[in-house]
């Protein structure tokens, strides 16, 4: 016996995880399955935070926070649309009234970035998608509500090409429809001065060559630094019919 | 001396792919994932961190490359790489399982008069040398000694070549046996 396998007998061992904790894993892996491979959440979390103080999970409540830009359509892997050089458009962030099946429940636009909505809203189902729609590709996306158990946040990007996001953990939150939602939603240009979710790891303070930690914190400097700026967007949540 | 290099970790004939099924990785690798972690950290966040690394790995199934390795590696190298984020409290575990144990040892009668050294009378030493590690050093040793894996196989976990393993643990065990006292416990153990 060597010191390894000493040490091996010598750490007390663990129970097997509990069938609940086995079924909550399988229900994140089952949600995203919805989402292809190779795609990341966005943000430096790996989802809500709330989550993780979170009970075993209790309902199969499915949150999907996708964020679009370019239009009410489903999202489509396309190149940005051709312009005539001379017509500046804006891509419509109108949300549209379903979305994959689900119905709107509530939605908001801003006019501008480096702005924030607030939606209160409570689910009528244990199905709920949250849509964010930039009309500029690459806006950072900053998403928080505070509750009971503190505050949860995530952060991402709003992409061109229809990338999805989902917060995982936030579908197993026990209680989901028992109670209203409060989540505010800050969306920033994509040259704001944020640091990348990479870079971020590697930063120990609030800002860091210049540029800020994306952060509830942080949200409103960073919106007072850049100004407003007229660059439209919405959010909308979804909801299973009843 | 550490083995054989071998020809390093291959998807063994049979496995299946985690292109392919993933469901099938997750039913059979789920419960070690959540041990391993939980045995460095704790069962309540072990049950979080378990579940991040198959999601993280299902999200990743495209970027698994058998020729890198095992499936086993692949999850046991996220894992770790989550545990990167809990050092301090994995840390802060073994230094008190450390003092646990000390005190465990000292109300035991039986403990004190068992000339046999096991494993549990050096739990203590060993947690305390543990948390005393490097933490590129910890991991080679917890997934040798916790997860089981070769010493290619945590090469491949870890992304380092073989080479750099056999260094890293060869500098841990060094200090395991010197938390040890020098004494060859481990010799002892065997001969009784």
């Amino acid at each position: 016996m060597d010191e390894i396998t000493l040490l091996g007998r010598a750490i007390p061992d663990a129970p097997p995880p509990s069938p609940q904790v086995v079924a909550r894993a399988r229900a994140r892996l089952t949600a995203g399955e919805r989402r292809p491979a190779g795609h990341r959440p966005p943000g430096r979390r790996s989802g809500w935070t709330w989550a993780l103080v979170c009970a075993a999970a209790t309902a199969a409540v499915t949150l999907a926070v996708v964020f679009l830009a370019g239009g009410p359509t489903a999202p489509s892997p396309v190149t940005p649309p051709t312009l005539p050089p001379t017509v500046p458009s804006t891509p419509s962030v109108e949300p549209p009234a379903t979305y994959q099946g689900l119905r709107i429940l509530r939605t908001e636009t801003s006019q501008s970035t480096a702005a924030k909505i607030t939606l209160r809203f409570r689910p009528t189902s244990v199905k709920t998608a949250i849509v964010l729609r930039c009309s500029a590709p690459g806006s950072r996306v900053l998403v928080s509500e505070t509750h009971d158990d503190g505050l949860s946040e995530a952060s991402g990007v709003c992409g061109p090409d229809g990338t999805r996001s989902r917060f995982d953990d936030k579908s197993y939150e026990p209680g989901w429809t028992s109670r209203t939602h409060t989540v505010t939603f800050w969306v920033f240009p994509p040259d704001a001065p944020i640091l990348s979710s990479r870079v971020e790891h590697n930063c120990n303070r609030a800002m860091c060559d210049g540029k800020h930690r994306l952060s509830t914190e942080t949200a409103s400097t960073i919106a007072a630094r850049l100004g407003e700026r007229p660059q439209p967007w919405s959010v909308a949540v979804y909801d299973s019919p009843r | 001396m550490v083995a054989h290099p071998g020809p390093g970790p291959q998807a063994g004939a049979g496995e299946w792919s985690p292109h392919e099924d993933f469901s099938r990785v997750f039913d059979a690798h789920f419960a070690e994932i959540h041990r391993y972690i939980a045995r460095r950290l704790d069962t309540q966040t072990a049950d979080d961190l378990a579940a991040d690394t198959f999601l993280i790995a299902f999200r990743d199934r495209e970027r698994f490359d058998p020729s890198r390795g095992g499936i086993r590696p692949w999850l046991y190298g996220i894992a770790t790489n989550l545990l990167a984020r809990h050092r301090r409290d994995e840390v802060r575990r073994w230094k008190a399982l450390s003092r646990t144990a000390a005190g465990d040892d000292q109300e035991s009668p039986e403990g004190a008069v068992t000339a046999k050294v096991s494993a549990q009378q050096v739990t203590g030493s060993l947690a305390g040398a543990l948390a005393g590690l490097a933490k590129r050093d910890r991991d080679v040793v917890l997934l040798l000694a916790l997860g089981d894996l070769s010493h290619a196989e945590v090469a491949a976990a870890l992304g380092v070549p073989y080479g750099t393993v056999a260094s890293r643990l060869n500098r841990a065990r060094k200090q395991l046996r010197e938390a040890l006292g020098d004494v060859n416990p481990l010799k002892e153990a065997l001969d009784g």
